[in-house]
């Protein structure tokens, strides 16, 4: 079987908030500029990371 | 033995899907699935995001990476994991960003729930897609991006499955592979499919018993109101 990694609700916020701190952006603020124009490589990153982050904290975007 | 726990379920299906690539896919990865209250995300393992990818060759040369995360959570019966989304991309390894991408998302509602992100240029769509911003810019809201448009396939029931997207990689964009590599395909998509039509049956009850009768079975319905599932008809 694969491995399941647990991971806690502490380690995806400050997770979540270490990625938008780096981007200077909020969250509502990152799917604004998702919306509105093209993504550099370093966004693409943090927009596949948040989403993961958001769908395992219940709180999909 | 008791029941499989959901995070064990979790981890059957991330080995399956290891199973999946490893039959088609040369090279290094780790399939985990990365768990937190009922909620699972099955990729490839990786400190940082460009390491959660599985490396795609061409004559042996590392040209791209392909990027797979599966979403699954609880379905409505509270019982059963469920994908609720799933991101399949090839990324160029001389920029990281992505070159195709095929997504799924069930809680979609005015974009297409399955579809293709083509991140290419092609001057006579922009031009259109720049005049319909001019009008209509609460619907064209990047008109000099076609990666944004969603390209729709089949909704939930008719998607195309992972080893869809694998066949493509090889057949289509002539991508290094195992020598075994249709066979393990065939079985997933055999597979898939099964299980995509026994959903569709239960969600289109009535429409299958027609179908059985015309084939000389004989049916009895069950007692009580049946509905349909109107997600399979009627969402894009």
């Amino acid at each position: 079987m694969a491995p399941v990694i647990e991971v806690t609700r502490d380690s995806l916020v400050s997770r979540r908030d270490e990625i938008l701190s780096r981007l200077e952006l909020t969250e509502s603020e990152f799917w604004e500029m998702k919306a509105t124009r093209t993504l550099s490589s370093e966004e693409w990153e943090a927009k596949e990371e948040l989403e993961e982050i958001d769908f395992l904290l219940g709180e999909p975007k | 033995m008791g029941e499989e726990t959901l995070g064990e379920k979790s981890a059957a299906f991330a080995q399956e899907l290891d199973d999946t690539i490893r039959g088609v896919l040369p090279g290094q990865f780790q399939i985990v699935s990365v768990a937190f209250e009922g909620r699972y995300v099955v990729r490839p393992a990786g400190a940082s995001v460009r390491e959660q990818r599985v490396p795609l060759f061409v004559g042996g040369e590392h040209l791209a990476d392909f990027g797979v995360q599966i979403y699954l959570g609880l379905d409505s019966s509270g019982k059963y994991l469920k994908a609720w989304k799933s991101n399949l991309a090839v990324h160029s390894v001389l920029d990281r960003t992505p070159l195709v991408r095929q997504e799924f998302d069930a809680q979609m509602t005015t974009s297409p729930m399955a579809h293709w992100h083509i991140h290419a240029d092609r001057g006579a769509l922009s031009h259109l897609l720049a005049r319909a911003h001019e009008l209509r810019a609460d619907v064209v809201r990047k008109p000099h991006d076609i990666s944004s448009l969603h390209f729709p396939v089949g909704g939930e029931r008719f998607r195309p499955c992972v080893e869809d997207f694998l066949e493509f990689l090889v057949r289509e964009c002539g991508v290094d592979h195992q020598e075994q590599w249709e066979a393990t395909l065939v079985e997933g998509r055999r597979q898939w499919r099964r299980r995509q039509f026994r959903s569709t049956v239960r969600d289109l009850q009535d429409e299958a018993a027609d179908v059985l009768e015309k084939h000389g079975w004989k049916l009895t319905p069950p007692d009580g109101d049946r509905a349909e599932g109107q997600g399979v008809l009627n969402r894009w």
